[in-house]
């Protein structure tokens, strides 16, 4: 493999690079990343929540799956998950973010973001982190697309659709592979992740042609 | 409660109406309805649905919980369910009229690449514990209403969707706009 960048992110910082069609995002951490990526040639082409779930008819996305836009064309193929056995990824939540954390304090259910009351929350988040990583193309806030959220692991009771947190993460940093389908501009988060057991760590951004 | 406005919406049509703050929208149905509610000062504050699900942690919508805006403010208040009890609503899936809704939609600019998700009234996924998704349509046998309590002047649009795989048949449903009297309890 021919790396063409390797770079750490900074615990609740965010990172963004384009990158061509055919080569592949590893990224790796043992905490929550919130990932999101856009068309390179037409920016208001975004990866898209919903059209990835109803695509492969599934809440939870691992190998062999594929990353949808909005307009439904393919942006991404996972083609390596070290997470699979470990926990799942994330298709439900949007960002945590400053103006989210201060509802939950204002409103007593910090407890939703971690365990305990008593931990000092941050002043932003991944949807602050995500808007600095897609800096470079202008996007606005507002769509600043609802992300995968790469080794965040919820509990989900399908039944009655309660949403629980865990603090379920790889012990040790684990990566997921995803192929580009298009040229892309990606953007990661290195999430906070005040439910983590050591909060959130920075986390690994390497872009290599196979 | 006065009924402000009341209209019957056919299968594969569309409305758009204006929902001031305090006042419920009631919608009557038996197949799907994809709604969408924008912010009337700045429709680019919007409901969005993952929003929604982890301020109520919750994946179906249902009575008490609120829908929230993309920006972190809540916008409606779900006051009553009547498809409690039958099925569930959605939160997870795109519009199947992304057209027609788009349409519907002509005053506020939307293009399709910004066109929010939907809350998938009436829809009935079935998710099972292993996350897999199939359609599983379930109308109820006569219409059933929801009512939405607007927390901010809104914009209100949706579609009445009866795609044949996602949704029960086809019927007509029906928008009522209702203004509590002076002298209701306010909720």
């Amino acid at each position: 493999m021919k790396i063409t960048s390797d770079e750490f992110v900074p615990a609740n910082t965010g990172w963004g690079r384009p990158m061509n069609k055919g080569q592949v995002l590893r990224m790796t951490a043992k905490t929550i990343i919130d990932f999101a990526c856009i068309n390179l040639h037409n920016t208001e082409e975004r990866f898209d929540q919903a059209r990835t779930k109803v695509y492969n008819m599934k809440l939870w996305i691992t190998t062999g799956d594929v990353l949808y836009s909005k307009l439904n064309n393919p942006m991404m193929t996972i083609i390596e998950d070290q997470f699979s056995g470990i926990g799942y990824h994330d298709l439900q939540y949007g960002t945590c973010s400053g103006p989210r954390y201060a509802r939950a304090r204002e409103e007593g259910r910090l407890d939703q973001y971690h365990h305990g009351h008593d931990i000092p929350i941050p002043d932003h988040g991944c949807w602050e982190n995500l808007i600095d990583g897609f800096s470079a193309w202008n996007i606005p806030p507002e769509y600043i697309p609802s992300p995968l959220n790469v080794f965040q692991h919820v509990d989900i009771d399908t039944k009655t659709g309660q949403i629980n947190h865990t603090p379920i993460r790889p012990k040790d940093p684990v990566y997921v592979d995803f192929r580009a389908e298009m040229d892309l501009a990606v953007a990661a988060s290195a999430c906070p992740d005040m439910a983590a057991p050591d909060f959130g760590q920075s986390i690994q951004c390497m872009i290599y042609e196979p | 409660m006065t009924i402000i406005r009341e209209d019957i919406v056919a299968p594969n049509k569309g409305w758009m109406a204006d929902v001031d703050k305090g006042q419920v929208l009631r919608i009557t149905a038996k197949s799907v309805i994809d709604f969408n509610a924008f912010k009337r000062d700045d429709p680019r504050e919007y409901f969005d649905t993952a929003r929604t699900r982890i301020y109520n942690l919750n994946m179906y919508p249902s009575k008490g919980h609120r829908l929230f805006s993309k920006q972190n403010n809540p916008m409606m208040r779900i006051l009553e369910d009547g498809f409690a009890g039958i099925g569930l609503h959605d939160l997870q899936s795109s519009h199947g009229c992304t057209d027609a809704m788009l349409q519907i939609l002509s005053p506020l600019n939307m293009s399709v690449e910004s066109l929010p998700d939907p809350m998938g009234l009436f829809r009935n996924l079935n998710i099972s514990q292993k996350g897999r998704i199939r359609p599983a349509p379930k109308g109820p046998p006569e219409p059933v209403s929801i009512d939405l309590e607007a927390e901010i002047n809104l914009v209100c649009a949706l579609m009445n969707c009866p795609a044949s795989e996602t949704s029960a048949a086809g019927a007509p449903c029906t928008i009522t706009i209702l203004q509590p009297d002076t002298g209701d309890i306010s909720l």
